[in-house]
């Protein structure tokens, strides 16, 4: 590790090697051998390397949270919502895991499926404001008819998230200006004929 | 040929925002007000995110209310900062890019500024950054212009950091993780206020 401080990460591979030579499951050195990896920005073998890591610990949640956020990073959607999608199997109660989720779909433009995480996660826990915020994008997105049974229920769900957000806001006591910028975002949001 | 100039809010702003969180990536974007001249001068900064950049819904709440905010104070929306968590990274890479791009699109400038990790020191006397921003070719190139600091912020930054002001600084992450922190910093940007007066000579 010391090597590691001084980016002589060459130095620090050998005895890393090493190690691992006597005890290939040594979960620690792995992980320092990863980092150096991703210290010297060589993120294709990181993330080779990181999958490897994750056949052999696929119950380490963090590599999967790790490697999520390395695929967000190289823009690569669709291997991050997989990343998120393991970690929801193992914690399927955690309510970040799923909003998290939504948020890749609604970046990737699956506003259905974005809708239907957010609204797991609200039901894990209504305080969490990204995902009221996700509910109010999704259903302003969801561009579906008002009279079909869809459509209604997109306009119910906006305004009740809306409404969570504003009560939040109040609850705080946060300022005028602030309140005014969130009903700006409200009114470009909102869906249905009584737009305030 | 554009000049840039940045204000002391801006710049220890962004100062602090780096000195929250060390370990991590972050970043912010940059308001200035409109001027009808070719030069930019940023006097605001709102930190946005320190995690998960890439993630639309967040981005567009942020940027909504950040218009929102912009229209209230007469400012406009006139680029962003980002610092990579790799000390060696200091070229803009896809999705600064693509932030640049949105940002040119709703605005006529868009400034892309890129912090140097070997730079951050406080007792460092030059600016902390790069300025990136389009050129002919559609491609981000360093900006050639002058980059011109207010007097006194270097000075102001480093009484910052002594003093520990970093915890104070809110950004749209830490909003949305809790609504009562405030991503406008307005207390923040009063107690800014007061270390200029005391570390002017």
């Amino acid at each position: 590790m010391r090597y590691e401080a001084k980016e002589d990460y060459h130095s620090a591979l050998e005895i890393y090697e090493s190690i691992l030579e006597e005890d290939e499951t040594n979960a620690h050195v792995l992980k320092r051998r990863l980092v150096c990896l991703k210290a010297q920005n060589r993120i294709n073998d990181y993330v080779r390397e990181l999958n490897e890591y994750l056949k052999l610990f696929q119950a380490d949640h963090e590599a999967w949270l790790e490697l999520c956020d390395t695929y967000l990073n190289e823009m690569d959607f669709a291997k991050a919502a997989f990343c998120l999608e393991e970690l929801i199997l193992m914690y399927p109660h955690n309510h970040v895991y799923q909003q998290r989720y939504a948020d890749i779909k609604y970046t990737q433009g699956q506003f259905d499926l974005a809708k239907t995480y957010y609204l797991y996660s609200l039901k894990l826990n209504p305080n969490n404001v990204r995902s009221l915020y996700g509910l109010l994008l999704t259903t302003a997105n969801l561009k579906s008819s008002q009279k079909t049974k869809e459509g209604s229920d997109n306009t119910k769900l906006n305004l009740w998230a809306r409404e969570q957000i504003e009560k939040k806001y109040n609850d705080v006591d946060s300022d005028k200006n602030l309140i005014d910028s969130v009903n700006s975002l409200f009114q470009y949001l909102t869906i249905g004929k009584n737009e305030k | 040929m554009k000049e840039i100039s940045i204000g002391k809010l801006a710049y220890s702003k962004l100062f602090l925002h780096l000195a929250k969180y060390p370990q991590l990536s972050c970043n912010g974007i940059l308001l200035s007000k409109p001027s009808k001249n070719s030069s930019v001068k940023f006097v605001d900064c709102v930190p946005l995110f320190h995690s998960s950049f890439t993630l639309a819904p967040a981005f567009e709440i942020a940027l909504s209310q950040i218009d929102s905010y912009c229209q209230q104070n007469g400012l406009v929306i006139s680029g962003f900062y980002h610092a990579f968590d790799n000390n060696n990274q200091t070229e803009p890479n896809m999705m600064c890019y693509k932030l640049a791009e949105k940002l040119k699109e709703n605005g006529d400038v868009s400034f892309c500024l890129i912090v140097d990790n070997s730079k951050i020191n406080p007792s460092n006397r030059e600016p902390c950054f790069n300025v990136y921003s389009f050129g002919d070719d559609q491609k981000l190139k360093k900006f050639p212009g002058n980059l011109n600091l207010e007097e006194g912020t270097y000075e102001t930054c480093e009484k910052l950091l002594e003093e520990n002001r970093f915890s104070l600084i809110n950004d749209f992450d830490n909003h949305l993780d809790d609504v009562k922190k405030d991503w406008r910093n307005l207390k923040l940007n009063e107690n800014i206020s007061a270390v200029e007066s005391l570390s002017a000579k």
